[in-house]
């Protein structure tokens, strides 16, 4: 190369260097972070376990941050009903995988980084091989399955974890550094199937997964940039509905399956199992059904059962559904031993735990989702007063 | 008076607040007892048929997590209580 070259050559590496504190130069200043800490964040990958809500805001903080790579992990498509929440994602995008709607996302946003597609989900058999190439996992998953394969994964190879949930007006954020706990020492088994709703059926505030996923951003560039106090150690509750943030602590549970002493969980298990298989001890396993699929069965001549204190079915019952109470039992329904029943109570919570200790009990039993109040929204008839 | 927080969709399922004062307890029992008395059902729904809290909830006592919901856990006025269940939306 002549003198020529060599000059343009380094002219377009002052420019790029310009460029590149231009860019940063806000958070640069900043004496805790400082160049080093820029230099440690373009040094850093991360991986963001799906494009979803948390998702969106998360990459989009920690692209603009300038992290150096950036995986997503994801094997949705873009739909229309994602985009109140799904910030990276835009009507023209819907129907495209979101890893590359994604990745189109955050390259416009800032060229400098580098962003991985993992296009499909991650499961136990691909977990730990994805994992292995970055240094923090920020989770923004919409599966208890998803959620526990991520926590264990990241403890197996011992990686920090900054999970977050959103469900209606409500989030919870988590941060974990190897051997400091684990999402599993807060909760150690997933709620039984059916008694937590989902954002598709209870909806959820899109604003909410952009306080929780910027957070995830935040604790994720303190811990890439070595700077700060990370959240360790505490479970953050946002309530969006009065807008308060409150505080638990948690600490590593030595009885932990996964972190603990004497750990029973030491590679990837089937998580769709462990979170869907029915243990009548634990409440779980109770199948539900909709609305629709309940008129299909009361049309059929299936009986419906309230599960609710009698003071609560006075106010406002679904016509022709039995009083029997939340503690009944196979033997007091009824019908003959072979009959089936459909489980109601206010929004399908109780019903679902009594459906579940029936079909222990050896009794055919459904719980209506979403209970009276979905009944009601469905416009369908009631008797008596309207659900309080 | 002991404050409960409980999750709010189990809250609107019993009809009651999220955020509860409750006067006169001494331990877990009295509360659990407490709960059940004011809104039927919802002390029952907290625990296994056991008697142990629901083994997917998980108990705060003034801000700290109880691994082991012991029924004989006391509690002292002016104390918190958080009875928490995960949430999976992303």
């Amino acid at each position: 190369m002549n003198e020529h070259g060599n000059q343009q050559l380094a002219e377009t590496d002052r420019a790029r260097a310009e460029s590149h504190v231009a860019r940063y130069h806000r958070q640069i200043i900043l004496p805790e972070l400082g160049l080093a800490g820029q230099r440690a964040l373009s040094a850093s990958r991360v991986l963001v376990v799906g494009a979803g809500a948390l998702g969106s805001a998360a990459a989009l903080y920690l692209a603009a941050a300038g992290v150096g790579t950036i995986g997503i992990a994801d094997g949705d498509r873009v739909d229309l009903s994602n985009l109140h929440r799904q910030v990276l994602h835009g009507t023209r995008d819907i129907g495209r995988l979101k890893t590359a709607s994604a990745k189109d996302r955050l390259a416009a946003l800032n060229p400098e980084v580098r962003v991985v597609e993992h296009r499909g989900y991650l499961d136990s058999g691909n977990v730990l091989d994805v994992m292995a190439g970055y240094d923090v996992v920020v989770d923004g998953s919409d599966s208890f399955a998803a959620r526990y394969l991520v926590n264990d994964a990241a403890v197996l190879l011992a990686k920090p974890l900054v999970t977050a949930a959103i469900l209606r007006f409500e989030g919870q954020l988590l941060v974990f550094r190897p051997g400091e706990g684990c999402y599993r020492c807060v909760f150690p088994e997933p709620p039984p199937a059916g008694t937590v709703p989902n954002c598709a059926e209870a909806g959820v505030l899109g604003a909410v997964a952009g306080v929780l996923g910027s957070t995830q951003a935040v604790e994720a560039l303190k811990l890439m940039g070595r700077m700060g106090e990370p959240a360790v150690g505490r479970l953050g509750l946002y309530d969006a509905w009065t807008g308060r943030w409150q505080q638990v602590q948690v600490a590593r549970d030595p009885a932990c399956a996964v972190c603990g002493d004497h750990p029973t969980i030491t590679g990837p298990i089937d998580y769709d199992a462990w979170c869907g298989v029915p243990a009548p001890a634990a409440g779980r396993g109770a199948r539900e059904v909709s609305v629709a699929e309940a008129e299909r069965l009361m049309h059929q001549g299936i009986r419906f059962v309230d599960v609710r204190p009698a003071a609560e079915y006075a106010r406002g019952h679904i016509p022709g559904a039995v009083l029997v109470g939340p503690d009944t039992s196979s033997a007091n329904l009824p019908g003959t031993a072979d009959t089936a029943v459909v489980c109601v109570c206010l929004q399908g919570v109780r019903s679902a735990a009594v459906a579940t200790r029936l079909e222990s009990q050896g009794r055919s039993a459904v719980s209506l989702a979403g209970g009276l109040l979905a009944w009601a929204r469905a416009g369908l008839p009631w008797d008596g007063g309207l659900p309080t | 008076m002991i404050t409960v927080h409980l999750p709010r969709d189990l809250a609107a399922e019993f009809s009651c607040r999220d955020t509860l004062a409750v006067d006169g307890v001494g331990d877990l029992a009295e509360l659990w007892a407490a709960l059940e008395q004011r809104h039927p059902g919802l002390g029952r729904w907290l625990r296994e048929p056991d008697g142990a809290l629901r083994q997917h909830l998980s108990l705060f006592v003034n801000a700290r997590r109880v691994a082991w919901a012991d029924e004989r856990i006391a509690l002292r006025a002016g104390q918190e209580v958080w009875i928490l269940r995960a949430v999976s939306g992303g």
